[in-house]
C-alpha cells in the first residue's frame, strides 16, 4: 500500500514538477512587458501617412536616426540591415522596422528614400518616417529620446531602439548602437514564438 | 524588514504547484499585463553636489516620461542629509556612496538598496612622499569631516592594507577647497576627493594620484555609488520604485554613452559651472557596469572593510538579507539592454 502511494505521488508529482519547470523556463525566456508603446502617425518615405497601429499583429522595431548623420546613425542602420537579412521570410510579414528621423526639417520623404536605398533597406518591411518638427518632438519625448540641434546643424540625439510586440506593448529597449545584434535578433524571434 | 525570501517556503511551493497545474490545463497562456502607471505622480530625489551622481539629474526628463509629472530635488542639509531626508519622509529615492549606505544601515536607517550605479569616483592624492596607501601611516589627510564619504572610504582603504584608521591616520577636517590648498602647499600629506575635486587637482597638477578608485583594484571591481530608496516607499509603491529606478539606470547609460550631452545637462541644471570638469567626470567615472557587476559583491567587500575599521557591527549576510531588494534591478536588466 505504501509503495502504491509513493508510486501514485511520483506519477502525479513528476508531470507537475516538469510542467512547473517548463513554465518557469518559458517565463524566463519571455521578455518583460514595459508599457503600451506610444502611438504615432507620421509620413513615410513614399509620402503616405503611417501609424504605429497599422503594424498591429507584427513585431515592430522603432529607432531614431537622421539621414545626414555621419558617425553613429550609419552604424545602427547598417546593423539593422544585417538583421533584416537574417530574418529572411519573417521580415515584413511578421517583423517590421520603423526608423524615425530626428531631423524633420531636412529629412523629406525623398531624403529618407535615398537613405533607405543606401543601406539596402527592404521597404516591404522597413518604413522611414518624418513629420512636422512638433510631431517628431512629441514622439521622441514619448519614447524617452533626447534630440537637439547643434550649432553645426547636426542633431545630437539618444540612440534608443525599442521592440514592440504584436499587441502594441513595449517589451525591451536597447541603448546605444553597440549592442549585440544576435541578442537583438533573438529577442525578435522570442516574440514571434509568443503568438 | 520583510523582504522576499530567496528560499521557497511551503506556501510559495504550493502556489508553484497550482500554477503548474493550470499550465497543464492550458489556462495560463495569457501573458501578464503591461506595467501600470506609478502609484503617485510626484517623486522626491535627494540632491547631492557630487558630480558623480549626475545620472539622477540626467534622469529628470526620463522620470517625467515614467509618469512622475512632478520631480522635486530635495536640497541637502549637511553630511548624512540624504538619510535624514529619507528617514523623515522628505525624499523617496537617491544615489549615494556604498560605504556610507552601509554605515547608515548599521545605525538603522530605514532604507533599502535597489541597484549599483557606477564604479569609481574617489581619488586619493598624496604629496611626493606618499606612494602607497601604507605610506599614509602617521601622516595627515584632509577630509571634509569625520563620517563623511571621503573619511569613510579612506578608512575602509587603510583597513584593507592593514592600518588602523583610528590610530594610524591623522585626520584633518577642512572644507575640500581648503584641503586642496593645504595639499598644494605640502601642509597636509594626502587628500581624498570626489568629482569635481580630482578633476580640478589634476588640471592644476597639484600632488599625485595614489589611488584612482575607477582604475585601481580592488576598488575598481566594486560599485562606488548605489541607488537607495526609503524602505516604506519601495514596499508601498513598487511600480513607482521600478519606474524611478528605470529612469535612473537609463540615465546612467546615457552618462556612459553620451558623456558630452550628460555634462551639458548637469551644467544647464546648475550642478556645476565648469563644463570641462563635468565632461571629464563623465569620462572618468565608469557608468557602464550596472548590468555587469553584482551589487552584493560590493556590499560584502565594503561591509568587511568597515568591520575591520571598527565602523560597523553589521555582517555582510545580515546586510544583504535585510536591506536589499534586487527585484527591480533584475527585471530592468531584461528590459533595458545595451
Amino acid at each position: 500500500m505504501f509503495a502504491a502511494v509513493i508510486l501514485a505521488l511520483t506519477l502525479l508529482g513528476l508531470p507537475l514538477a516538469q510542467a512547473h519547470d517548463a513554465r518557469h523556463h518559458t517565463q524566463e525566456q519571455r521578455l518583460p512587458k514595459i508599457a503600451s508603446a506610444p502611438g504615432f502617425t507620421l509620413t513615410s518615405q513614399d509620402g503616405a501617412q503611417v501609424a504605429l497601429a497599422d503594424f498591429r499583429g507584427k513585431v515592430v522595431v522603432v529607432t531614431f536616426i537622421y539621414t545626414s548623420c555621419a558617425d553613429t546613425c550609419p552604424v545602427l542602420t547598417a546593423m539593422m540591415a544585417h538583421v533584416q537579412d537574417q530574418l529572411g521570410h519573417d521580415f515584413g510579414v511578421k517583423v517590421v522596422f520603423v526608423s524615425i528621423t530626428v531631423d524633420p526639417e531636412r529629412d523629406t520623404p525623398a531624403a529618407l528614400k535615398q537613405y533607405a536605398d543606401t543601406f539596402g533597406a527592404d521597404l516591404n518591411g522597413w518604413t522611414f518616417l518624418t513629420g512636422t518638427p512638433g510631431t517628431i518632438r512629441d514622439v521622441t519625448r514619448q519614447y524617452g529620446v533626447f534630440a537637439s540641434k547643434t550649432a553645426s546643424g547636426d542633431v545630437d540625439h539618444t540612440f534608443l531602439t525599442s521592440i514592440i510586440d504584436q499587441r502594441g506593448v513595449l517589451r525591451v529597449q536597447y541603448l546605444g548602437v553597440r549592442f549585440n545584434p544576435d541578442e537583438f535578433r533573438h529577442d525578435l524571434l522570442t516574440l514571434l514564438k509568443e503568438q | 524588514m520583510t523582504l522576499p525570501s530567496k528560499n521557497w517556503d511551503r506556501r510559495q511551493f504550493l502556489a508553484g504547484v497550482t500554477l503548474a497545474g493550470t499550465g497543464l490545463l492550458g489556462l495560463d497562456r495569457t501573458p501578464a499585463a503591461a506595467e501600470p502607471p506609478p502609484e503617485m505622480t510626484s517623486l522626491r530625489v535627494h540632491h547631492s553636489q557630487s558630480l558623480c551622481l549626475s545620472p539622477q539629474y540626467v534622469a529628470e526628463d526620463l522620470l517625467r516620461y515614467e509618469g512622475f509629472s512632478e520631480v522635486q530635488y530635495v536640497r541637502p542639509y549637511g553630511p548624512g542629509g540624504a538619510y535624514q531626508a529619507l528617514a523623515s519622509d522628505e525624499a523617496d529615492i537617491t544615489n549615494d556612496f556604498a560605504p556610507m549606505v552601509i554605515v547608515q544601515l548599521d545605525r538603522g536607517a530605514p532604507i533599502v538598496l535597489l541597484a549599483g550605479v557606477h564604479v569609481g569616483c574617489f581619488e586619493l592624492f598624496g604629496t611626493e612622499r606618499i606612494r602607497t596607501i601604507r605610506d599614509l601611516k602617521g601622516k595627515t589627510v584632509g577630509v571634509r569631516g569625520l563620517e563623511t564619504p571621503p573619511h569613510v572610504f579612506l578608512a575602509s582603504m587603510v583597513a584593507h592594507v592593514g592600518l588602523d584608521p583610528r590610530k594610524d591616520i591623522v585626520w584633518a577636517t577642512h572644507p575640500s577647497e581648503e584641503s586642496m590648498r593645504l595639499l598644494a602647499r605640502g601642509e597636509i600629506d594626502g587628500f581624498i576627493g570626489f568629482p569635481p575635486e580630482p578633476q580640478e587637482l589634476r588640471a592644476k597638477q597639484i600632488a599625485r594620484v595614489v589611488v584612482n578608485s575607477a582604475l585601481d583594484r580592488p576598488w575598481s571591481q566594486y560599485f562606488c555609488c548605489m541607488t537607495i530608496a526609503r524602505r516604506e516607499f519601495a514596499r508601498k509603491y513598487p511600480v513607482a520604485t521600478k519606474r524611478a529606478l528605470r529612469a535612473m539606470l537609463k540615465a546612467t547609460d546615457m552618462c556612459a554613452l553620451e558623456p558630452d550631452r550628460a555634462a551639458r545637462t548637469i551644467v544647464d541644471r546648475g550642478l556645476t559651472l565648469r563644463y570641462d570638469y563635468a565632461a571629464q567626470t563623465m569620462k572618468d567615472v565608469v557608468y557602464s557596469k550596472w548590468r555587469e557587476y553584482d551589487p552584493e559583491d560590493t556590499l560584502r567587500f565594503y561591509a568587511l572593510r568597515l568591520r575591520e575599521a571598527g565602523m560597523i557591527k553589521l555582517t555582510p549576510n545580515k546586510l544583504i538579507a535585510d536591506a536589499t531588494d534586487w527585484r527591480f534591478l533584475n527585471e530592468l536588466k531584461r528590459e533595458l539592454k545595451g
